[in-house]
C-alpha cells in the first residue's frame, strides 16, 4: 500500500459558478486515506456540488481537483473513478429492473465480469437482509430497500474512495447501526469516506474530521474534539449553529407554532 | 440480461464505433440496459389499454402492430394517381407530426434522463460511450417505430405504383427520421446551453406541450397549398414559404422523378428534402462533440 502520508484527494481554490451565482468560492483541502470526513453545511452550501464535481459530473469548474495524485480535468480518461463508489442524495436507480439486474450492470460498468459482481452482490444483499428480493423489480421495493441497492452498488468494485451523501435515509435503526460498523471497519482498512449529511448525531459519531461548508467556503475543519475547543457549543448541532450564524430558532419556532394555531 | 438481436447486429461494427473513441463493450451494456427498459416501460399509445392487469413480456413490440394498425390512415394517400406531391406532402406531414410527439413523449425521458448521467457517468464510462449508446437506441426505436407506422403505406405503394415509387419512399422515410431526431436532439442541447439541472424537466414540458400545439396548426397550412375549390384538377401554386413546411420537400422527389416535373420549386423541393436531413445530423455530431 501507499504511504499514509500523501494526499489521497487534493482540491486547490475549487470555485464553481451556475450562472450569476456563486456557489463555491474558493475550497482548499487535502484528504489522506483512512479518514472518514463528515461534509457538513446548510442545505444550499455546497456540498452536492463539490461532490459532483469530484465524480466529473459537472464540468467548468475553476481550481485543480487531484484524486489519486492525478488532476481529474486533464486527465480525459475516467480510469480514477474506477476505484470510487458513490451514493448520490437521492437514490437514483432504475425501477424497472431486478435487484440482480441493476448490481450486475453496475459492477460490470466498473469493469468486473459478471458472474463476479454476481457472486459479490448476491452475498451483500443477503447481508443487508434483501436476499430475498434479488430477484424482484426495484419497482416494488420500500425506499430503505432501496437505498440498501445503492449502497451495495457502491461498494462492488471495493472502492478506495466513497462518497456518500445523506446515505442512511429510510433505512431502519438496525441496518444504520450494521452500516455504521461497515464504514469504520472500511476506514481502518485505508480506505477514504467522504460522508455528507445533515444528521449531526451521525457525523459526530462517525466522523474522524469534519468539514463545514457554509456559503461556499470552509468555515471549520479539523476532528470534533477540536471543534469543541474552539467554540463554546458541546454539540456539533451547537458549532453548526453558531458557525453558520443561526441563533434565531427559537423565534422562528414560535412563530411557525403562533401561524399554524391562528385561523 | 437477455440479448437482443439488433445487438448482435451492432457487433458488427465493433470496429468502426471503436475507431471513434468508444468503449464499445461498455456502450453494449447500455444499449442492452436501454432496451430491457424500454421492454418494460409502457409506451404511451398503450397506456389506456393495459392500466389494470400488470402485462409480462415485451409491451414494446405489442405497440408497434398498433402503430402499424393506426398506419393504415396513410394507405388512402398512396392509393390514387396524379398530383404526388399534394398526396405525399399530405402523407409526410401525418407521419411527421406523429413521429415528433412519439419521440417528445416516449424519448424526452430518453434524451435528458439526468438518472444516466448520476447512474452512469460516476463510473469510468467516458461521456462520448453514453451519448453514443443514447442516440443509437433512440435511432434503432425510432427505425421500429416508423417502419411499424407505415409498413401499410409502403407494401400498397409497392403494389400501385411499383418498385421506384417505393424505393423513394423507402428512402425519405429514412431521411425524415434521420432530421426528426437530429432536430429534436438539437433543440435539447440547445434548451440545456441555457437552464442548467433539475429545472430543465419543466421546460421540456412546457416545450412539449408548444410544440404539439405548433405541429397540429402548422400543418393546416399543407391544405391550404392547394386550391380546393377546384379539388378534382389540383392546382399548385409555388409560394415562398411553403420551403418552410419540411412535409412538402418529401413531396418533391416523388413529382421529381416520377412525374419528370422540372418546375424550379420541384427541385428545390427535392434538394432541401435531401440536404436539410443531412445537414441536421451533422450539425447535431459537431455540436455533441
Amino acid at each position: 500500500m501507499e504511504s499514509y502520508n500523501e494526499p489521497i484527494i487534493t482540491i486547490r481554490g475549487l470555485q464553481k459558478s451556475f450562472g450569476t451565482k456563486k456557489v463555491l468560492k474558493g475550497i482548499d483541502l487535502d484528504i489522506y486515506r483512512g479518514q472518514i470526513i463528515g461534509y457538513i453545511g446548510p442545505n444550499g452550501a455546497g456540498k452536492s456540488t463539490t461532490v459532483k464535481i469530484m465524480l466529473g459530473l459537472i464540468e467548468q469548474y475553476t481550481g485543480e481537483i487531484k484524486i489519486f495524485g492525478k488532476n481529474i480535468a486533464t486527465e480525459k480518461n475516467v480510469e480514477y473513478k474506477k476505484k470510487i463508489g458513490y451514493v448520490p442524495e437521492t437514490a437514483e436507480i432504475y425501477d424497472s429492473l431486478t435487484g440482480r439486474e441493476y448490481l450486475t450492470f453496475i459492477g460490470e460498468l466498473y469493469g468486473l465480469d459478471y458472474a463476479q459482481a454476481d457472486k459479490k452482490a448476491e452475498k451483500l444483499m443477503e447481508m443487508f437482509g434483501l436476499k430475498n428480493v434479488y430477484d424482484s423489480r426495484i419497482s416494488s421495493y420500500s425506499k430503505g430497500m432501496r437505498q440498501k441497492t445503492v449502497i451495495i452498488s457502491s461498494l462492488l468494485n471495493n472502492p478506495d474512495i466513497l462518497f456518500l451523501d445523506e446515505p442512511l435515509s429510510g433505512m431502519d435503526a438496525n441496518s444504520v447501526m450494521v452500516f455504521k460498523e461497515v464504514l469504520a471497519e472500511l476506514a481502518s482498512q485505508g480506505k477514504t469516506i467522504f460522508y455528507s449529511s445533515h444528521i449531526m448525531e451521525v457525523v459526530e459519531k462517525i466522523s474522524s474530521r469534519i468539514i463545514l461548508i457554509n456559503d461556499g467556503q470552509i468555515v471549520a475543519d479539523g476532528s470534533f474534539n477540536e471543534l469543541k475547543e474552539k467554540s463554546m457549543e458541546g454539540s456539533l448541532e451547537g458549532i453548526f449553529n453558531e458557525l453558520t450564524g443561526f441563533n434565531k430558532h427559537k423565534e422562528i419556532a414560535e412563530e411557525i407554532v403562533s401561524i399554524v394555531q391562528g385561523v | 440480461m437477455k440479448d437482443f438481436k439488433i445487438l448482435r447486429f451492432i457487433d458488427k461494427f465493433k470496429s468502426l464505433f471503436e475507431s471513434f473513441g468508444v468503449d464499445y463493450d461498455i456502450m453494449r451494456k447500455i444499449l442492452q440496459l436501454k432496451f430491457v427498459l424500454n421492454e418494460r416501460n409502457v409506451p404511451t399509445v398503450m397506456k389506456n389499454n393495459s392500466s389494470k392487469k400488470k402485462e409480462e413480456g415485451n409491451s414494446f413490440i405489442k405497440s408497434l402492430w398498433f402503430y402499424a394498425l393506426l398506419g393504415l390512415m396513410l394507405v388512402p394517400f398512396v392509393i390514387s394517381k396524379g398530383n404526388y406531391l399534394f398526396q405525399m406532402s399530405f402523407l409526410f406531414g401525418i407521419l411527421m407530426f406523429m413521429m415528433m410527439t412519439i419521440l417528445i413523449s416516449d424519448f424526452s425521458s430518453v434524451l435528458l434522463d439526468l438518472k444516466d448521467k448520476n447512474i452512469i457517468l460516476s463510473k469510468p464510462v467516458n461521456g462520448k460511450t453514453l451519448s453514443l449508446a443514447k442516440t443509437i437506441h433512440i435511432t434503432i426505436y425510432m427505425f421500429y417505430i416508423t417502419f411499424s407506422f407505415t409498413a401499410p403505406a409502403l407494401l400498397v405503394s409497392l403494389y400501385k405504383h411499383g418498385f421506384l415509387f417505393f424505393t423513394i419512399f423507402l428512402l425519405e422515410i429514412i431521411l425524415m427520421d434521420l432530421l426528426i431526431v437530429a432536430l429534436t436532439a438539437l433543440l435539447y442541447l440547445l434548451i440545456l446551453k441555457f437552464f442548467d439541472g433539475e429545472k430543465l424537466k419543466d421546460i421540456i414540458n412546457y416545450v412539449q406541450i408548444l410544440l404539439t400545439i405548433a405541429l397540429s396548426i402548422g400543418y393546416q397550412l399543407i391544405g391550404r397549398l392547394f386550391d380546393f375549390s377546384d379539388i378534382m384538377n389540383i392546382n399548385f401554386v409555388p409560394k415562398w414559404w411553403q420551403c418552410l413546411i419540411p412535409s412538402v420537400w418529401f413531396g418533391g422527389p416523388f413529382e421529381l422523378i416520377l412525374n419528370n416535373n422540372h418546375g424550379s420549386h420541384i427541385i428545390l423541393f427535392s434538394a432541401l428534402a435531401l440536404i436539410i436531413p443531412v445537414l441536421s445530423i451533422i450539425l447535431y455530431i459537431i455540436c455533441k462533440s
